[in-house]
């Protein structure tokens, strides 16, 4: 096992938003802002770097014909933990990322990992891919968002760079999500191709 | 037999011991988050009728769009006003408002509690202070620009301008219907 290996993987030879492209629902829905794109990353990471972990633990004891059930319980269980724990004692971290957490459980990448990962190999191994796995959606997340907010809304983390004509509100809206994505998968295709 | 029992057994216990975690850490949360909430409906408050000493008790309304009302109290705890919190539907549900209307009618201010479910970049701009406290002072009926009021609707956003102005409308007719001096009380 050599971690460096596994997070690289995660991040670039296997990022699951331009290689494996799953997780598109947060992706498009809450990348309109670049710092929108970093927290809903990081607070997948969290989640995907403990579920990876403990399914991985348990993966010997759940019978292969209900490991999906298995896998949505846990989940689901951490990321209501993580929710009611922040909202109670990190507040201000709850008003920034709250709006996210619920869209975890439904975030498809953390229960890809869980069934093509997690569940076949060691606890260690599989907390290194959720790492490498999280910084990957992050990373594609956070470009997502600042490209989003650079061309619609003229700032780049909430700071203005563009003057006010050179705004696009298309690219804030749903149709500015796709567009960019499908910039940004020509761009990393061509970039692998070449390899 | 056993290929049923089994699984059924294990997926069983994982799920005893997440509900058992999860009730767990919800004692342990339940007051915090109880507090965090009391805390920020305190604030905005505060913001919309700065002229209060302390605030009575609050009554369920939920009539409309209304959700609650809680008087606000001079020093010698006579009524001077009412918060009004709102919970409406922009262009996507869950924009949740308050306002302060004094006895006469009149909004004292508007807080924009929470609309982060509005577009961002459009009506998300509710939340600056350019287009929220505008509502100050006004009565009667609430009205964008745009429908003949005196409301500058947010660019782009005419549909959260107007569930906005439409939600003070509301509060002001349901306080001086209910509240007015001399009236229900």
């Amino acid at each position: 096992m050599n971690p460096v290996k596994i997070i690289k993987n995660g991040i670039i030879d296997e990022n699951p938003t331009f290689v494996q492209v799953i997780g598109m629902c947060p992706t498009l829905a809450v990348t309109s802002s670049a710092i929108n794109g970093v927290g809903m990353g990081l607070s997948t990471t969290a989640v995907l770097i403990c579920s990876n972990f403990v399914i991985s633990l348990i993966r010997k004891i759940i019978p292969d014909s209900v490991r999906i059930p298995c896998y949505i319980v846990v989940i689901a269980s951490f990321v209501t933990i993580v929710q009611m724990l922040l909202k109670g004692f990190v507040p201000t971290l709850d008003a920034s990322l709250g709006v996210y957490i619920p869209l975890i459980v439904v975030n498809c990448l953390i229960l890809a990992r869980a069934e093509a990962y997690a569940g076949k190999n060691g606890p260690i191994a599989s907390l290194f891919d959720g790492i490498g796995m999280g910084l990957g959606f992050t990373l594609a997340l956070t470009v997502l968002g600042a490209v989003r907010e650079l061309l619609g809304n003229g700032s780049l983390f909430n700071i203005a760079i563009l003057p006010e004509s050179c705004k696009t509100l298309l690219m804030i809206l749903p149709p500015g999500a796709f567009i960019t994505l499908a910039f940004l998968m020509v761009l990393v295709n061509l970039v692998r191709n070449r390899k | 037999m056993s290929n049923i029992v089994k699984p059924a057994a294990v997926l069983l216990i994982i799920c005893v011991i997440a509900s058992a975690l999860l009730g767990y850490v919800n004692m342990i949360t339940a007051a915090p988050i109880q507090e965090q909430s009391d805390k920020a409906k305190q604030e905005s408050m505060t913001a919309v009728l700065p002229d209060a000493a302390s605030f009575g008790e609050e009554t369920e309304v939920n009539e409309g769009s209304i959700t609650t009302v809680t008087p606000a109290l001079d020093s010698d705890g006579n009524a001077i006003g009412y918060a009004v919190a709102i919970n409406t539907k922009g262009f996507s549900a869950g924009l949740e408002l308050m306002y302060g209307v004094d006895l006469e009618g009149t909004i004292t201010g508007l807080s924009i509690v929470n609309c982060s479910n509005e577009t961002p970049g459009l009506g998300a701009n509710a939340a600056k202070e350019s287009f929220y406290s505008q509502f100050a002072g006004k009565s009667g009926e609430v009205k964008v620009t745009k429908d003949g009021g005196e409301i500058e609707a947010l660019t782009g956003a005419t549909i959260t301008s107007r569930a906005v102005a439409a939600a003070a409308t509301e509060a002001i007719s349901y306080i001086t219907e209910n509240y007015a001096e001399g009236g229900a009380d």
